[in-house]
């Protein structure tokens, strides 16, 4: 089973990953050989910016391949170059963390929040209400460009932290989703 | 006067700012990037809005994000610092449509210094000695050779949108001309997206030396005095001092008399620069105009007595200069060496990470202008520079001596920095003696970070050590 709870991608990600038939005890030789074989497909996969974090079960194995932000070393080592998760208009990307058991959905830039499709609409994630897993939460316009912010798991909306056609900034919690 | 200045820049000079704005009062907003979140300004900042991710282009460069963070903070003003949007007349003109007060000159200013030929030309029009060259981008190779060969060999191509030693490429011959002229053109591309180049005669053994202006909008202007920022390398400064011990008083007060010849002509206002090249024969030429508060301006603030900061805020808000020329009063000298966040021994590779120590200098005649903090990222998204030391003192000697006093008190702990550099130069005998000029550094500096000619002991890392 693949999770991938910090999405950074347009869609939910999907592949399939070989995995090693569950040990009963000690994983023998073959076994470690296919994990590991698992694993540099997996580093491959959060290594290419579309996912942040995988975690892989397989019978009593289980690891969890994170990419790190800011890779900082010793004095002397430069630290590679990050590319910005978000593209101006079309769907952008969220930043999902862990916060108080919820997935706080964050602002990937700056701009004007709306809550809903239009004035006087209903909004599209209302506080309480069950969203789906892409579905979108909230508009950010910037400069005329109309940015969808999608939900990065399915759930009921816990916390709502911004109001109506707040200018918000880039990183700001919008709405907290308690998945499940 | 403006109730909220919002600080568009970071590290030393968005600190800079602040404390200007501080003293007058002022309210202040720092802009800031995902990699700044802990920087000093933003803590220290009345407000901080985080305008977005590390890399410049969707932060610091982010135009609307900046626009958006005015509005939400209600910000009457912005201060660009340097480097960033300080040179860039879309973003005046922005802010100018958004009934933001953008604290330097106006657009139009920007743009015309922006385009290096152009400037040229206006300078040419107010009298500023100019080296021999062309007033405007060159048509292709063809026109290049053809402008070379009246010009006469060495040669110097630049890219027109370029300055700030950006972009620039000597050229000893004509047989390699044509590649130098695309090889300008393809670096000026990637580096302005604005591909035309010109070319001035190359200047050998040239001494840099900038004229600091500070003009009102109701057409006075003054200058501060000049300084030698001749110890560069690869065309970025190092080191600068004020007076520049390269100039009689006869030949000083030409300059600067040039210099606010050439700001008037163009009616400029605010705080800028005028670079100059000092050729060995005595000869001075115009080199470019700066729009901006420089790196350097602290060397001419503690010789004035006049804060640069305070002035260019006066002067957006349609304050006249209560000082004339006559009123200014120079005095002492100062130098400033810039640490940066570089190792020399590895060919001046950046060295972004966690600082974990920094004790700046002190006491007596030294000024630190820094952003640093023991435990502060240094992150690797910008240029490097982590603290400016300043030395001032009544001669030049007196200043030397201070200076070589507070490097050996900075203390950066492991991180590898230019302070090692800064040590060497202050024991070179040709530096001391003032004597050096603009090929100094590659003259003397190895790719082992020793300069040749100093103190044998002057760069170890025990130099320092208490």
């Amino acid at each position: 089973m693949i999770e991938h709870p910090n999405h950074n991608g347009r869609g939910p990600a999907t592949g399939q990953v070989p995995c090693g038939p569950a040990p009963d005890d000690l994983p023998t030789e073959a076994v470690i050989a296919r994990v590991i074989d698992a694993a540099r497909v997996l580093a491959g996969i959060v290594s290419d910016g579309h996912v942040g974090r995988i975690a892989v079960s397989a019978g009593a194995v289980r690891w969890e391949i994170e990419r790190h932000e800011e890779p900082f070393g010793l004095a002397g080592t430069r630290a590679r170059e990050m590319e910005p998760a978000t593209s101006a208009g079309g769907r952008s990307a969220v930043d999902a963390e862990q916060a108080g058991g919820g997935q706080v959905v964050t602002a990937p830039l700056v701009g004007v929040y709306y809550q809903a499709p239009g004035p006087g609409l209903p909004p599209f994630a209302a506080l309480g209400s069950r969203v789906a897993a892409g579905q979108q939460v909230a508009i950010i316009e910037a400069m005329k460009t109309m940015n969808e912010i999608v939900a990065p798991c399915a759930g009921v909306v816990s916390h709502v932290h911004v109001q109506d056609t707040e200018i918000v900034e880039h990183g700001q919690p919008l709405i907290t989703i308690q998945p499940g | 006067m403006f109730r909220k200045v919002l600080i568009c820049n970071r590290g030393e000079i968005a600190m800079r700012i602040l404390r200007t704005c501080r003293d007058l009062g002022i309210a202040t907003v720092s802009v800031y990037s995902e990699a700044d979140r802990d920087s000093r300004a933003v803590r220290l900042a009345d407000e901080s809005v985080c305008i977005g991710p590390a890399p410049s282009a969707h932060s610091y460069l982010n135009v609307p994000a900046i626009m958006y963070a005015c509005a939400r903070t209600g910000a009457d003003a912005v201060h660009p610092g340097y480097g960033f949007l300080s040179e860039d007349p879309h973003f005046a003109e922005v802010c100018a449509e958004a009934g933001v007060t953008f604290i330097g000159p106006s657009a139009d200013l920007i743009a015309l210094m922006g385009d290096k030929p152009a400037a040229r030309r206006a300078m040419a029009e107010a009298g500023v000695p100019m080296a021999r060259g062309i007033d405007r981008p060159l048509s292709g190779a063809a026109e290049a050779a053809q402008v070379a060969g009246v010009t006469g060999y060495p040669v110097i191509l630049k890219a027109a949108a370029g300055g700030g030693g950006r972009g620039m490429k000597i050229v000893q011959s004509p047989a390699d001309l044509a590649s130098a002229y695309a090889e300008t053109q393809q670096a000026a591309r990637a580096a302005f997206r604005d591909d035309r180049v010109y070319l001035e005669k190359f200047i050998t053994s040239a001494r840099h030396v900038e004229v600091q202006l500070l003009g009102d909008q109701e057409g006075g202007i003054v200058h501060l005095g000049e300084r030698d920022c001749s110890i560069q390398r690869r065309q970025q400064k190092l080191a600068e001092e004020s007076p520049s011990v390269a100039l009689d008083d006869e030949l000083r007060d030409r300059i600067c008399r040039a210099a606010v010849a050439g700001a008037r002509k163009v009616g400029y206002h605010s705080a800028g620069t005028m670079e100059f090249l000092l050729a060995a024969d005595g000869e001075f030429y115009f080199m470019e105009m700066n729009t901006r508060i420089q790196v350097e301006h602290p060397v001419t603030e503690m010789r004035a007595g006049i804060d640069l900061v305070e002035w260019m805020i006066r002067i957006a808000a349609g304050e006249r200069l209560p000082f004339a020329q006559e009123d200014v009063h120079l005095s002492g000298h100062a130098i400033e060496c810039r640490i940066n966040a570089e190792d020399p021994a590895r060919d001046w590779r950046g060295s972004p990470g966690l600082l974990e120590r920094f004790v700046p200098p002190g006491g007596p005649r030294v000024r630190v202008d820094t952003h640093a903090f023991p435990g502060c990222r240094i992150p690797p998204h910008y240029d490097s520079l982590l603290a400016k030391v300043i030395a001032h003192a009544p001669t030049r000697d007196e200043a030397l001596a201070t200076m070589s006093r507070a490097l050996t008190e900075l203390d950066c702990g492991d991180a590898a920095t230019t302070v090692s550099f800064h040590r060497q130069l202050m024991t070179h005998p040709e530096f001391r003696a003032g004597t050096h000029r603009l090929d100094f550094v590659s003259a003397y500096l190895g790719a082992d970070g020793v300069l040749r000619g100093s103190s044998p002991a002057a760069g170890s890392p025990l130099a320092g050590a208490a």
